[in-house]
């Protein structure tokens, strides 16, 4: 094609021309090929600056533009919409940063113009190899699957249906709700879990735009930003959703008893069961690690209860096939493991609680209906709170578990007259100020703070009747008798993530928590695009942090991909070439995105667009030359080289 | 003796915002400084900075996000795997290594920005104009 460049010398208002010479430069731009008019300007970003940009280009007929001027970060896209608008493609021109990379910094104006000269040079030559490029949109679809149905999941998934979205919300466990329902008090009000969630709960069931999908694992997730398919692995309740009406009739009947995981296994629970009271869906589901019939026995108690005949005892597993535009992960935390900390005596010794088993404890719900007594049925007179476990094996401070510890204080106190509540911490990080409050309220109650110099050095044994504690308290060691130990631990990464986080190759960091694209701009974001955070599954956070994060993330999800629109791809992206691919598949390792895949048909290398950032790491990479960064191509960066360098 | 020229290759996040921060706050930057803009420091191949010193630069100097910060992950760790190649076939050139640099600024540090370009210019200039005996064998790239 002809190249009829016109290039444009922005004076930026005596910034540029007080240092370059642009009567030299001007001469020197009319003479290099191609060149239709060299043209001076005082401020060509202002208003009349781009009108005038505008008529130049329309009246020489110009084909390309290059412009002396500031940073292409400043107002290179002013000058591409400009010629969008009189109908040229926005990539055939180029700027020269004269003013920040080179009249700012070169006080010498013979220095300064001959170096701008060489910019131009360059600007002019690579301007001559530039390609226009169209920008592709993709249909996609505007669906979300949140996986996880905690407070964060259910939080996402009911601000995205208020948007019209239709949300598919996923959970492992045959209830959602999440933790919150273990919960009896909650900072910083007192409420109740179970009653902060009911509601949340009601209106996921009865919303028409979300699908709830319980007793499910996600096997993988595949795709990009749009259109993602994930493979969903659901086991069979063997009771009918829509016939089972919530009665326990069945668990009656049922003979068999097993450890009941909602109250952390201090009691039992029948085989066939409801997750908690007030669970959703509130229906009955079999476990068939514990039913009879799944051992070959010919039990068949629940049906035979059952007053709607709501048992299908064989009914099959399946997988199901869920598209979505979006992702939500809302997966949650691990509780930290105390056992292996031998030295507190959790799991050996009777009456060492974690502080999530002693949430149950004091639950009217719980194994022993809110009484709280020892393994030995009698109540105890001291209740030693042991701070900061697990925080030098993790390496990090959680951040929010002394709330929920000092939550329970009060509560105990109501409960138990008599007993004593001793905090063994080192920083309390209370940091809302409900939290700071609640130290307060707890020592108004009775509870005392001990202040422990190092708590990876506190002690539980058990050398008589009471439970024994040691721990550093200054340079010395001081110990308190207790009947009850409770240990606050920190949160690790969810476990069980392994498969989704791999299929969609997502980052994590060293403590299994989901790495957001930037911690401080985009921490909802994952480390795909069209993949979002909610709550704990990106570090510990609390209940008002997790529920605001889990919106934030429904937010993006809605406003990114959007019914009846399509989306616009990435432009300077990078692509390969099958006439002239080896197969080599050196790419496909050097992509940080995982975007340069195998096509199975050809065994040769395919750029994913969407998934492509541009960065051209897989071209610099390719050893036969054939991946292309659009333009940032070899050729075009070559050209800027050689002039760039010269005079 | 003329000023050396130093080819930067900067990348468009981190190190090109540094030398424009370095800008905008006036401060020094040798002329020899001959900027191209990449989108990642992980775009650069041993190609272009064979082609930069066949093309008359007396020093090659490549400038990317620091670790951890690079907009595009790991590009930037792709260019310092690269670069250690790239540092020994300059040997085989005859290129001294101080005509060769490969470091890290963030868009922040337009001091920093201003520092290192004057170290490289600095180094290079003490080294002399860069004679390559074999020029005429640096064929690189079409």
């Amino acid at each position: 094609m002809t190249h009829k460049i016109a290039v444009f010398l922005c004076r930026c208002g005596g910034n540029i021309s007080g240092v370059v010479d642009f009567d030299a430069m001007q001469k020197e731009m009319e003479a290099l090929p191609d060149v239709v008019t060299v043209v001076d300007h005082n401020l060509l970003c202002a208003p009349d600056g781009k009108k005038f940009f505008a008529d130049v280009m329309q009246e020489h007929g110009a084909t390309h533009a290059v412009m002396a001027a500031c940073s292409p970060k400043d107002h290179e896209s002013d000058f591409k919409q400009v010629l969008e608008e009189i109908g040229i493609n926005p990539f055939m021109q180029q700027m020269a940063n004269i003013r920040e990379q080179c009249a700012w910094v070169t006080k010498d104006s013979e220095k300064a113009s001959a170096k701008a000269n060489a910019m131009m040079r360059a600007a002019v030559h690579r301007v001559t190899l530039h390609e226009a490029l169209v920008e592709r949109e993709i249909d996609c679809n505007p669906d979300v699957l949140v996986i996880g149905g905690g407070i964060a999941g259910i939080s996402a998934a009911l601000t995205a249906a208020q948007a019209d979205r239709k949300v598919t919300l996923v959970d492992k466990s045959h209830s959602l709700g999440g933790r919150l329902p273990e919960y009896e008090e909650v900072a910083p009000n007192s409420e109740c879990g179970p009653c902060l969630v009911a509601p949340e709960l009601t209106d996921v069931s009865e919303n028409g735009n979300i699908t709830m999908v319980t007793g499910a694992t996600v096997e993988s997730v595949v795709g990009f930003h749009g259109n993602f398919t994930a493979k969903i692995a659901v086991e069979a309740r063997r009771v009918d959703l829509d016939n089972c009406i919530g009665c326990d009739e069945c668990m009656e009947a049922c003979p068999v008893n097993v450890p009941d995981e909602f109250n952390r296994c201090l009691n039992d629970r029948t085989a066939i069961y409801i997750p908690f009271p007030g669970a959703v869906p509130n229906c009955a589901v079999i476990d068939r690690d514990a039913c009879l019939r799944d051992k070959g026995e010919a039990c068949d108690a629940c049906a035979t209860a059952c007053p709607v005949e709501a048992l299908v005892f064989d009914q099959a597993d399946e997988t199901l096939e869920v598209d979505a535009g979006s992702v939500i992960l809302a997966t949650g935390f691990d509780d930290f493991d105390p056992s292996g900390i031998e030295s507190l005596g959790y799991g050996q010794l009777d009456d060492v609680y974690t502080l999530r088993e002693f949430e149950r404890i004091c639950s009217g719900t719980g194994p022993h209906e809110g009484q709280i007594v020892k393994k030995n049925g009698q109540p105890p007179k001291r209740i030693a709170v042991v701070h900061c476990v697990g925080r030098s094996e993790l390496g990090y401070c959680s951040g929010f578990c002394c709330q929920p510890a000092l939550m329970t204080a009060p509560l105990w106190h109501m409960t138990e007259e008599n007993c004593d509540v001793v905090h063994l911490h080192s920083d309390l990080v209370l940091t809302t100020r409900s939290g700071a409050s609640l130290k307060e309220s707890a020592t108004h109650k009775g509870a005392s703070f001990v202040r422990v110099s190092d708590p990876a050095a506190t002690r539980v044994s058990q050398p008589g009747a009471r439970l024994k504690l040691s721990y550093q308290a200054g340079e010395g060691i001081a110990s308190l008798d207790a009947d009850m130990v409770v240990l606050v631990t920190g949160a690790t990464g969810a476990s069980g993530m392994d498969q989704i986080s791999e299929s969609l190759f997502l980052t994590r960091d060293d403590n299994g928590f989901q790495a957001a694209d930037h911690p401080v701009l985009r921490p909802s974001q994952a480390t795909l695009d069209g993949v979002y955070l909610a709550g704990c599954v990106s570090g510990p956070m609390d209940l008002t942090e997790s529920i605001a994060h889990a919106q934030a993330a429904a937010g993006l999800a809605i406003s990114r991909v959007q019914p009846g629109k399509k989306m616009v791809v990435e432009v300077l992206v990078a692509q390969t070439d099958d006439a002239t691919c080896s197969g080599c598949l050196i790419c496909l390792a050097a992509c940080p995105y995982h975007a340069v895949a195998l096509d199975e048909e050809t065994s040769l290398a395919v750029v994913n667009e969407v998934l492509c950032r541009g960065c051209g790491t897989c071209v610099a990479t390719c050893p036969s030359g054939v991946a292309v960064a659009r333009h940032f191509t070899d050729t075009q960066i070559n050209a800027e080289i050689q002039e760039v360098i010269r005079g | 003796m003329a000023e050396p020229k130093v080819l930067t290759f900067l990348c468009n996040w981190c190190s090109y915002g540094g030398a424009d921060l370095a800008g905008g706050m006036h401060l020094d930057v040798p002329d020899g400084i001959r900027v191209v803009r990449v989108m990642c420091s992980g775009r650069v191949d041993a190609q272009m900075i064979l082609e930069g010193f066949r093309a008359g630069a007396d020093g090659v100097l490549v400038l990317g996000c620091h670790p951890g910060d690079c907009h595009y992950k790991t590009g930037n760790m792709s260019a310092q795997n690269r670069m250690a190649l790239v540092a020994n076939l300059l040997g085989q050139f005859g290129i001294a290594p101080g005509r060769f640099r490969l470091d890290w600024v963030s868009a922040g540090e337009g001091e920093r920005f201003s520092q290192v370009v004057t170290e490289m210019i600095d180094t290079v200039r003490e080294l002399g104009p860069l004679t390559l005996h074999a020029q005429e064998h640096m064929e690189v790239g079409t």
